[in-house]
């Protein structure tokens, strides 16, 4: 396991280099620059060049470029190489181009701990309200209770979570004349009031974790459905066991592998519905941070988030593949 | 016939209730939206109506006597991207409450109000080149322990400092007036040398320069926002693109010190205790909360989290708000402008002139008005109508742009359209701006009639402003011109120079109207210039291009009662509240009686 591990965390190396070569080659393909942006109507052939010598935009490219039919390097002089040299060499992350050279680690440092408890939160939401109807749903089929959790599962999918954090703003607004704190102050951590963190939190989490719940709640049915009709339950049935031992202690552990999957898979659509639920609920988290960016194409910020959500999601994906070894003795990784 | 001296007349000037007002409404997004596309960026002041009903008659708001102390919380729609005034156009609103500027400037009458730094101005050369500053003294610096004038006096030679940096920056906005300054044609080292040698401090409460050229625009341009007075300093230590520099962290002058910056977040600004016009300010604290979401802001305002919105509502939103009387709601025009680009390259059906009158004439304005405007706007010419004196009366603009989808048909067919054409009109996509894809596709429907169909094209602003607008790489484009306070600026976008002056994006040159424009913009008669922008403005709307423009309307924005201005809209101010006279600068006369 422990070399499994460690071959994955090697690979992670590769794909981040391959992730942010891609970004970067996107991100200057398509038009305008954060000087373009910033002198708008102002922009004359000579007030652009001048900004971007300012910002290091007139920089080449990539690291190796082709003169003369002969590679020339440049490592640090390039954009791409003088931003990883500075990662690697520095750990740092860069300067924003539009927000006047405010450091990328600063922001993030802020940043990260408003995305990572709203994607924790509801996760654990995801996980309550997809797993528990799932199984009901499971060992009741054909029953009300089933086509409630059903309906609901339909109902929870086919709705866009910005609409629904609409929605729940203004009939919040409407009914009882009340909206999540987080829109008169600035985030207030858990620590510091946990009733005020509850209160900025919930909604966002709750809206953003409908969807997966309602993934979760469909997949969890169909694998206890499946893992249900097995013989080692059915001669727990047989051996007299209770029900609440035959489902929880023998099916369950075995119906979530594949929810375990799906969880590690989601994680890319909780970031990009943490952009769009941060900008709704006003949670300056990392995710907002990406989407204004990348509007106001702040390379070196759009750069440095896409590298932080590749390794996320690499991270994810291998705490998934080892969480399957726990969950099933059979798998073994050697 | 001209007067003896030009602007004489505007000193004596005060700035009135009314105008001000509107600056509450307006200036958060006429200043930030200028910001996206980096143009525009006039001082926000705009006019309106009140509270009171939809009949134009606004109740009477009794004001007490200013309260000092207590905090304001004000929602903001838009990021602001940096702080830095000669540089950042996402700020100006605040910056303004940060900074002394030399004047302030009523747009409405182009009239200078002398309530800031300078106490009065002479213009002593004839060809109104020259002008002479005369400053006022006991001006203090903030004190922010990281200033490095920290208490200091305020002097001339921080407005040289400040001319400089924002006559050079290069980032900063519109540099015509500087050039003129400096006698330089573009910029550089020879612009800034220029440029040092022709701003002249003789003594600490002087400041004197004297242009190259004459330039109409150039006393309502020293008002503008972006023209702040950094201290001198404050620029050497901070001045460059740096982290904690002037973009992110402010060291002025004016009523309200910078304490908090975070521009996508919260900001917020607390009283500057020696500002000149002690006891003013009167908060202790402003705090700026940004929510991008539009319904989210409205939302937040309508539950008591901000005590003035920064969402620009639409008629219903604000009539519904009218209602309540805790609530003071403004009504005040958009100063955005909607208008149709035409490229008129010779390979584009819009060279021709008979399509572009057909488009012109086959857009019902009027719909436009009942539709995206709530049945409240205005007919505008290449001037905005709310440059009064400026601008083409009403009637004149909807004799000028009938609805006549029969001519249209007729003038399609003369052109060789018979059967209509296809053509592709980019629009961008603005956050928190609807109304933008909402008329584009009225317009679109209103041109099928004539045959015309129009194939929208969304695309992001940046990639708008960036691959559309500033190469010309359209047939057609829909666009909101921004808020301009000056005359001569939107007429550059019919200059064969264009409005970035090195060339039209429309593929457009008119030489009789290059001349006109060329004039009014070094004519000191003002009778004679307003003569020669009306005049150009209706050569213009004859051309039916290069741009087309469609009626704006009116936005609205709310407060709660317990913040007083000190100035109500076209409203009796009642007993204690200040006089004309005596308005302090933007921000310094705002109180709350939430407290008290």
């Amino acid at each position: 396991m422990r070399d499994y591990i460690i071959r994955r965390l090697l690979i992670l190396i590769p794909v981040m280099i391959g992730v942010s070569l891609l970004t970067f080659a996107l991100f200057n393909i398509i038009p305008g620059d954060a000087c373009v942006l910033r002198l708008g109507f102002g922009s004359t052939p000579e007030t652009l060049h001048d900004c971007r010598e300012q910002h290091g935009l007139n920089r080449p490219l990539f690291p190796i470029t082709v003169n003369s039919d002969l590679p020339v390097i440049h490592l640090q002089e390039s954009q791409y190489g003088g931003w990883l040299w500075d990662i690697i060499a520095h750990q740092d992350l860069g300067e924003s181009l539009a927000e006047g050279g405010a450091r990328v680690s600063t922001e993030l440092e802020r940043r990260l701990p408003i995305t990572l408890e709203l994607m924790i939160v509801t996760i654990i939401f995801a996980l309550l309200l997809g797993i528990i109807p799932g199984m009901v749903s499971a060992i009741r089929p054909n029953t009300p209770i089933d086509w409630v959790a059903r309906v609901v599962s339909v109902l929870w999918l086919s709705i866009p979570s910005f609409y629904l954090a609409i929605l729940m703003i203004t009939f919040g607004l409407l009914w009882f004349g009340w909206t999540p704190p987080q829109f008169g102050t600035g985030y207030v951590p858990f620590y510091e009031d946990p009733w005020i963190n509850f209160q900025q939190f919930f909604f966002p989490a709750l809206v953003l974790s409908v969807g997966i719940a309602a993934v979760i709640m469909r997949l969890t049915r169909s694998a206890m459905l499946e893992v249900l009709r097995n013989d080692y339950i059915r001669t727990a049935w047989s051996k007299g066991l209770r029900e609440r031992t035959v489902v929880w202690r023998h099916a369950l552990k075995n119906a979530l592998i594949p929810v375990v999957t799906l969880i590690g898979l989601q994680i890319g659509a909780l970031i990009g519905g943490a952009v769009i639920i941060e900008s709704v609920y006003n949670l300056n988290g990392v995710g907002k941070y990406t989407l204004e960016a990348i509007i106001r194409r702040d390379l070196f910020v759009v750069q440095s988030l896409t590298l932080m959500f590749a390794a996320v999601y690499v991270l994810c994906n291998l705490m998934v593949d080892v969480a399957y070894a726990w969950l099933d003795p059979r798998i073994h990784y050697n | 016939m001209e007067e003896s001296n030009y602007w004489s007349r505007l000193n004596r000037k005060r700035l009135s209730r009314r105008a001000v007002l509107g600056a509450g409404a307006t200036i958060a997004l006429g200043a930030s939206a200028a910001a996206i596309v980096g143009c525009g960026g006039g001082n926000g002041n705009g006019n309106g109506g009140g509270n009171g009903g939809t009949d134009g008659t606004p109740k009477p708001h009794v004001y007490g006597p200013p309260v000092a102390g207590g905090s304001i919380t004000q929602g903001r729609l838009l990021n602001v991207l940096g702080i830095d005034p000669h540089i950042d156009l996402t700020g100006l609103d605040i910056d303004q409450r940060i900074y002394s500027y030399l004047y302030s400037w009523k747009p409405f009458d182009e009239t200078a109000i002398f309530n800031n730094f300078a106490e009065s101005v002479e213009m002593p050369s004839p060809d109104h080149t020259e002008f002479i500053f005369h400053l006022r003294q006991g001006v203090k610096i903030q004190p922010q322990s990281d200033n490095p004038a920290k208490g200091e006096e305020l002097t001339s030679a921080d407005v040289k400092e400040s001319f400089v940096r924002r006559g050079t920056a290069i980032t900063a906005p519109d540099k015509r007036f500087p050039l003129k300054i400096s006698g330089a044609g573009t910029t550089g080292p020879q612009h800034e040398a220029g440029l040092r040698a022709a701003l002249q401090t003789p003594d600490p409460y002087t400041f004197s320069f004297k242009m190259t050229k004459p330039h109409v625009p150039a006393f309502r341009e020293m008002s503008n926002p972006t023209w702040a007075i950094v201290p001198a300093k404050v620029i050497d230590q901070y001045g460059t693109f740096q982290a904690n520099g002037l973009g992110q962290k402010a060291w002025g002058s004016g009523p309200y010190m910078l304490s908090e910056f975070r521009g996508t977040e919260r900001i917020i600004l607390t009283r500057h205790p020696e500002y000149f016009l002690n006891p003013r300010p009167w908060l202790e604290e402003i705090r700026y909360i940004i929510i991008t979401e539009p319904q989210s802001l409205l939302a937040a305002f309508d539950s008591g989290q901000h005590d003035i919105n920064g969402a620009l509502m639409n008629r219903a939103q604000g009539e519904e708000r009218m209602k309540d009387p805790d609530l003071v709601v403004v009504k005040a025009p958009t100063r955005f402008y909607p208008v149709i680009h035409f490229k008129t390259h010779p390979s584009q059906p819009f060279s021709d002139i008979r399509v572009r009158e057909a488009i012109d004439i086959g857009i019902d304005r009027d719909e436009i008005v009942d539709l995206i405007w709530d049945g409240e706007g205005n007919y505008n010419g290449p001037v905005q109508w709310l440059q009064a004196r400026f601008s083409l009366p009403q009637d004149e603009l909807r004799t000028a742009q009938p609805f006549d989808p029969q001519r249209a048909r007729q003038l399609l067919s003369a052109a060789g359209y018979e059967e209509g054409f296809e053509a592709k009109m980019k629009i961008p996509r603005v956050p928190g701006a609807p109304f933008i894809a909402d008329l584009s596709a009225l317009l679109k429907d209103q041109l099928s009639q004539i045959g015309v169909n129009l194939l929208l094209d969304e695309v992001e602003l940046g990639t708008f402003i960036a691959n559309v607008i500033l190469p010309g790489n359209f047939d057609m484009a829909f666009f909101p011109n921004l808020p301009y306070d000056e005359p001569d600026r939107p007429l550059s976008f019919y200059h064969t120079r264009g409005v970035t002056g090195v060339g039209n994006w429309n593929n457009y040159s008119n030489i009789e109207i290059d001349k006109l424009i060329d004039s009014q913009s070094v004519d000191f008669d003002e009778p004679h210039r307003i003569e020669t922008i009306l005049e150009v403005q209706r050569m213009i709307l004859k051309e039916h291009g290069p741009q087309i423009t469609m009626p704006g309307g009116n936005f609205y924005a709310a407060r709660w009662n317990y913040v007083y201005f000190p100035f109500e809209l076209g409203v009796d101010p009642g007993e204690g509240a200040l006089k004309d006279e005596e308005i302090g600068p933007e921000g310094a006369d705002i109180y709350s009686t939430e407290e008290a």
